[in-house]
């Protein structure tokens, strides 16, 4: 799943287009969804952006697997339009750093998050969400499962920027912007070690065991599943039904356990 | 990994140096050979390497390099788990966190939040802080934390240590590494206080659990080298992964070791089989990397290990098969205390 944390309505535009997502109506945001996409929108500083990134992950808890994306215009140095990927977030002294754990052609930059729009030249870019994002966001997903990009849209000219060279800036940067979220979503983990199949069975099991037990026979198809990189052969669960004490059923799950492990 | 055989700009995608060393003379230096790496100022090592959100297992494709300043003790008293040679005083320096090796078993991925390195650039505070207990033999192993041969081209840490132990009588060093980097410290004479030990196991462990280190094949070749030029050199089949290949994989480890090397100027061969602290442990099976973090070990005091009787049998066949080639006394075992 893809979450998009995003400051304002003419940003999101072309990703709403571009995921073909539509409007929702669940919380007191504004907030779009298609299959695998949620992108709600926070509006302007780092409070609302803390807010709104809370609300939508609290209600959709996102896995290991998932991805958070943070995409707006920015103050920056350098030619208007180029895109940038953000390795660090500083607010007052205090700064974030995402995990940029894949290969792109994008310029990294450190970026500052202001309380209010700021004409001062920096090195850096300059918004008015990302620390606040990464701050909630931070809770829910690990460093290398939140990327920011900003593209430049001013040299630290705020008041130049209208909706529509928002909007015009945004959907030029889609494809890269989708080919940064691949790149991304490639170092990610795989799956559990045991299939879904299989996990299923082991609760089954797991009904007539002990917690300890059955942590020992996880642990036991786990090992059996990376060392022998295959399928776990056939468990026959009928004594873990049939065995009635506790000591015939211990002395069959040390038997398999011993099998599993050899 | 002999990082000598690789470009450094593939090495570490992101440099993040504190901003406090960032003049240091060893910061530019390692600086300059990462060119292509992007530099992030930091005020703290521990802002990036004890960030509590990260993974582990996913940095591990992508290690990045910390430059830091190490703020006193710059000596921690060896651990319960390794073997201290029966030096009064026996220390460990972190002069780096972190491994550029990925060895599944390490006890580092079990310890770390991140699988980046830290260097730490002020090492004259390490000699300093040691001088003081200098008076009596003393044994630093300088490669604990770390592998400090393998990545001896970024800042050339053990030759450092090499040559400050020289003028020291009582400092005694152990270099211990799983790299094939003898080359990097060949121009060096040999010193009787310092031991090279080099960390072998079968090819096929290699493959399995010693991502990005040397084959055997050229840590012998290392070896070979080493002993050549009259270092003392301990050889350490530790650890020893117990499973129903090791009768077939560790037994002629040895006699692959000594058809290379003369079992006469081996100074030491050194044989345990795995044991960790369960804590450890227990992170490692969170990365769901490897199988070795899930077998049955048996535990006991917070360690796990193949317990006594096992460990005993895989000792004594090890140490059987060693004596065909070397006299009990230059052979020590590792064995959990009772």
């Amino acid at each position: 799943m893809l979450y998009f944390i995003i400051a304002h309505s003419a940003e999101a535009q072309p990703v709403v287009q571009h995921f073909k997502m539509q409007r929702v109506y669940k919380f007191s945001y504004t907030m779009f969804e298609a299959d695998n996409v949620r992108l709600i929108i926070c509006n302007a500083g780092i409070d609302n952006a803390m807010m709104a990134t809370s609300v939508l992950l609290a209600h959709y808890i996102p896995t290991n697997n998932d991805l958070l994306i943070n995409i707006g215009i920015c103050g920056a140095p350098g030619e208007i339009g180029t895109m940038l990927l953000v390795h660090k977030i500083t607010h007052n002294h205090h700064s974030y750093f995402p995990d940029i754990l894949f290969k792109h052609d994008l310029q990294e930059i450190s970026l500052k998050t202001v309380d209010m729009p700021s004409a001062n030249i920096s090195d850096n870019a300059v918004d008015m969400e990302a620390y606040g994002i990464y701050k909630a966001a931070s809770r829910f997903f690990k460093a290398h499962q939140m990327i920011f990009l900003k593209i430049i849209s001013d040299n630290f000219q705020p008041e130049s920027i209208t909706k529509e060279t928002a909007k015009k800036l945004i959907s030029s940067k889609t494809a890269i912007m989708q080919n940064t979220i691949n790149q991304a979503l490639n170092v990610f983990k795989k799956d559990d070690i045991l299939s879904s199949q299989e996990i299923e069975l082991i609760k089954i099991i797991a009904k007539k065991l002990t917690k300890t037990q059955n942590d020992a026979l996880l642990d036991a198809c786990r090992y059996y599943k990376l060392h022998y990189k295959k399928p776990l052969p056939q468990i026959d669960i009928q004594p873990f039904m049939t065995k009635t004490t506790k000591q015939q059923r211990s002395t069959y799950l040390n038997e398999l356990i011993q099998i599993l492990t050899r | 990994m002999n990082l000598s055989k690789f470009s450094h700009a593939e090495l570490f995608s992101h440099l993040y140096i504190e901003e406090e060393v960032k003049d240091m003379p060893l910061t530019k230096e390692i600086a300059k050979k990462f060119s292509k790496s992007k530099i992030i100022l930091i005020k703290h090592y521990k802002d990036i390497f004890n960030r509590p959100n990260q993974d582990f297992g996913v940095q591990c494709k992508s290690k990045n390099l910390i430059l830091a300043k190490k703020d006193a003790p710059f000596l921690y008293k060896g651990s319960f788990y390794s073997d201290g040679f029966e030096f009064e005083n026996f220390f460990y320096t972190p002069l780096v966190l972190g491994c550029l090796y990925d060895c599944q078993y390490c006890y580092l991925s079990g310890m770390y939040n991140s699988a980046n390195s830290v260097l730490f650039v002020n090492t004259q505070d390490f000699f300093q802080a040691l001088s003081p207990f200098l008076d009596k033999p003393t044994l630093v192993a300088i490669s604990y934390d770390t592998d400090t041969l393998a990545i001896e081209s970024l800042a050339s840490l053990t030759k450092q240590w090499i040559i400050y132990a020289k003028n020291q009588p009582n400092l005694h060093l152990e270099v211990r590494t799983k790299s094939a980097n003898f080359n990097a410290i060949k121009s060096l004479a040999s010193s009787d206080s310092i031991v090279l030990a080099w960390t072998l196991s079968p090819q096929q462990t290699i493959d399995l659990y010693e991502h990005k280190t040397p084959s055997l094949k050229s840590r012998l070749n290392s070896i070979k080298q080493a002993i050549d030029s009259n270092w003392q050199v301990r050889i350490c089949i530790d650890p020893i992964i117990y499973n129903k290949d090791f009768y077939s994989l560790y037994p002629p480890l040895i006699d692959e070791i000594f058809d290379a090397i003369d079992a006469d100027k081996l100074f030491e061969l050194t044989l345990g089989s795995f044991r960790m602290s369960s804590t450890h442990l227990k992170n490692i099976k969170k990365l769901k990397r490897s199988d070795l973090a899930f077998y049955p070990y048996d535990v006991n005091n917070n360690i796990v290990s193949y317990g006594k009787t096992k460990e005993q049998h895989i000792l004594n066949i090890m140490l059987q098969k060693a004596m065909q080639y070397l006299p009990k006394s230059r052979i020590r075992t590792w064995q959990l205390q009772s």
